[in-house]
């Protein structure tokens, strides 16, 4: 069965890209724009690894990753931080939150992305 | 005596004089007379005097009204006068306190107490010892305590992002009644300059995350993710991709200017394998090396470098920039060699280049903020010139030292040394 994918995106046109490339990789993709709706479809939807987003409107990408990281149902779900803040103090603050990895947009292409999830659900 | 009485008395008497028919009345009567005609002068006379003196008291009386009239004026104009200064006082953008001799506030203007973070207790006639007690910014009391009986200046953080610079200055109001008179000034320069760099990374953010989407499209476009590509479209898509690429450099470059500014450049410093964070910087610039068909080599180092304590993101893009500049100065198939080894006990990393060179009478410049070689420029290429300036920020936050060997038209060697 096809790995579940959720993608916690505010920038519409990013998660349309992202979206096509991982469908197009054989995932089954979900999206949030948001924080709050982020943290609702972990809970709902139990993804199989989160890509996440660190500048969300509501609740911000490491206000998702506590919650989710609280709830015994959804603690052991892998995520990817995928942003532009790219500072020590904030890859630090999202590996200790139980972030998996941590990849600054800019910096990584899609297919480098598509590697990076497929190694962590190997 | 009433005057009229005294008239009465006399003209009756003159009468009697004149008509009484016993001589031996009329004696008597005659002296009465004389008795009251005398009263009666003298009286009028007395009467004289005192209409001349009331005069001159109603004058002087008047003169003195004038005068008062006069000083009251003067007293609401000095009234007014000082209610000018102290609110001109008040709103000085400078805190301002006056000491007297016993070093007891007798003024202090909204902006002393908003700095000292006093506003619901009243500081006048009490001591700074004594303010310290309740005011939530001790700080700038510290400072002032031991400077009170000198001319004295300093800047003081008083709070995270607020330098104050507290100057103390003694006064003189009188012989033997001197105080101390003393202005807090918020540094306002780097207030600006605080500013300008939130702008800066402000808006570098915001361009940061469209510049993100823009590559990762185009990067699909060029995989065919949306479809096939002919050889034209192909070629404008790549031109594209770079160009971008140089816009992330440019916008990142200006973070990293805006940091260096604010004085935040170093973080956090941990031990860091150094051979692999070259190898990761280096990892970035693959397509880049591979396009422009440059032979990239990276000696690595014959005996092991042990790790060294950096803050390994910053030391990152000081490789980034020299690796960089060497691909972007360098001819197609040119040469760069990065190499890694120990010198004098400091780490040494440096990267050589066969490119343009940097011409003999701009090498003073290399390291300053926006300089761009003459010939760099020529090239065509896009640079920030900040990338050098931004390196030397972060070696020198490490006690390092960087530094460079070049022959124009032959080639730069860029090299830094760190202390382990």
């Amino acid at each position: 069965m096809a790995k579940t994918i959720l993608i916690v995106e505010d920038d519409e046109f990013f998660r349309g890209l992202i979206t096509k490339k991982l469908s197009g990789e054989g995932f089954s993709v979900l999206s949030a724009p948001d924080g709050e709706k982020g943290i609702e479809k972990i809970r709902e939807e139990s993804p199989d690894l989160v890509l996440l987003d660190l500048l969300l409107p509501n609740v911000d990408g490491f206000g998702v990753l506590s919650k989710m990281k609280e709830n015994p149902a959804t603690n052991k779900i892998p995520v990817i931080i995928l942003s532009n803040l790219g500072q020590a103090e904030d890859i630090e603050k999202a590996t200790k939150l139980g972030a998996n990895d941590f990849l600054v947009k800019a910096q990584f292409t899609a297919e480098e992305i598509i590697e990076k999830i497929k190694k962590i659900l190997a | 005596m009433d005057k009229k009485l005294l008239v009465f008395i006399n003209c009756s008497l003159a009468l009697l004089l004149l008509f009484e028919p016993f001589m031996f009345i009329k004696f008597g009567a005659f002296v009465a007379y004389l008795i009251s005609l005398f009263c009666l002068l003298t009286f009028i006379y007395e009467g004289k005097e005192i209409m001349k003196e009331s005069e001159i008291a109603r004058k002087k009386a008047k003169v003195l009204a004038e005068e008062l009239e006069k000083s009251d004026e003067e007293r609401i104009k000095l009234k007014d006068e000082k209610y000018k200064a102290l609110i001109v006082m008040d709103t000085f953008e400078d805190g301002v306190i006056v000491l007297d001799k016993n070093d007891k506030v007798i003024f202090i203007n909204s902006k002393a107490e908003n700095l000292l973070e006093i506003q619901n207790e009243d500081p006048l006639k009490k001591t700074l010892a004594k303010i310290e007690t309740f005011s939530k910014s001790k700080a700038i009391i510290q400072a002032l305590l031991p400077n009170l009986k000198q001319n004295f200046s300093a800047r003081i953080n008083a709070k995270k992002d607020l330098p104050l610079d507290i100057f103390v200055s003694l006064i003189k109001f009188r012989e033997s009644d001197k105080g101390s008179l003393i202005i807090l000034r918020e540094a306002l320069g780097n207030q600006t300059d605080s500013s300008k760099t939130q702008l800066i990374s402000l808006v570098s953010h915001q361009l940061k995350s469209p510049l993100a989407s823009i590559k990762t499209a185009l990067k699909m476009l060029l995989a065919g993710d949306f479809g096939a590509l002919n050889k034209d479209q192909k070629e404008v898509l790549e031109k594209t991709y770079i160009k971008n690429d140089s816009l992330i450099i440019l916008v990142n470059d200006l973070l990293n200017a805006g940091r260096v500014e604010d004085g935040q450049i170093i973080s956090t410093k941990s031990p860091t394998n150094f051979e692999a964070l070259v190898d990761s910087a280096v990892g970035a610039y693959k397509d880049a090396i591979a396009e422009k068909k440059i032979k990239f080599k990276f000696k690595k180092p014959e005996e092991k470098i042990p790790a060294i304590n950096i803050d390994a993101e910053k030391i990152k893009i000081v490789i980034q920039n020299f690796i960089d500049n060497a691909i972007k100065y360098s001819a197609v198939g040119g040469e760069v060699t990065a190499s890694l080894g120990k010198v004098d006990g400091n780490l040494r990393f440096k990267v050589k280049d066969s490119g343009i060179g940097i011409p003999l009478n701009e090498r003073g410049k290399m390291f300053s903020e926006f300089f761009r070689g003459t010939n760099a420029i020529k090239t065509g290429k896009e640079g920030s010139g900040f990338g050098l300036f931004v390196s030397k920020k972060i070696i020198e936050g490490h006690k390092g030292k960087i530094g460079f060997d070049s022959k124009e038209n032959q080639g730069s060697v860029f090299y830094f040394d760190l202390p382990f």
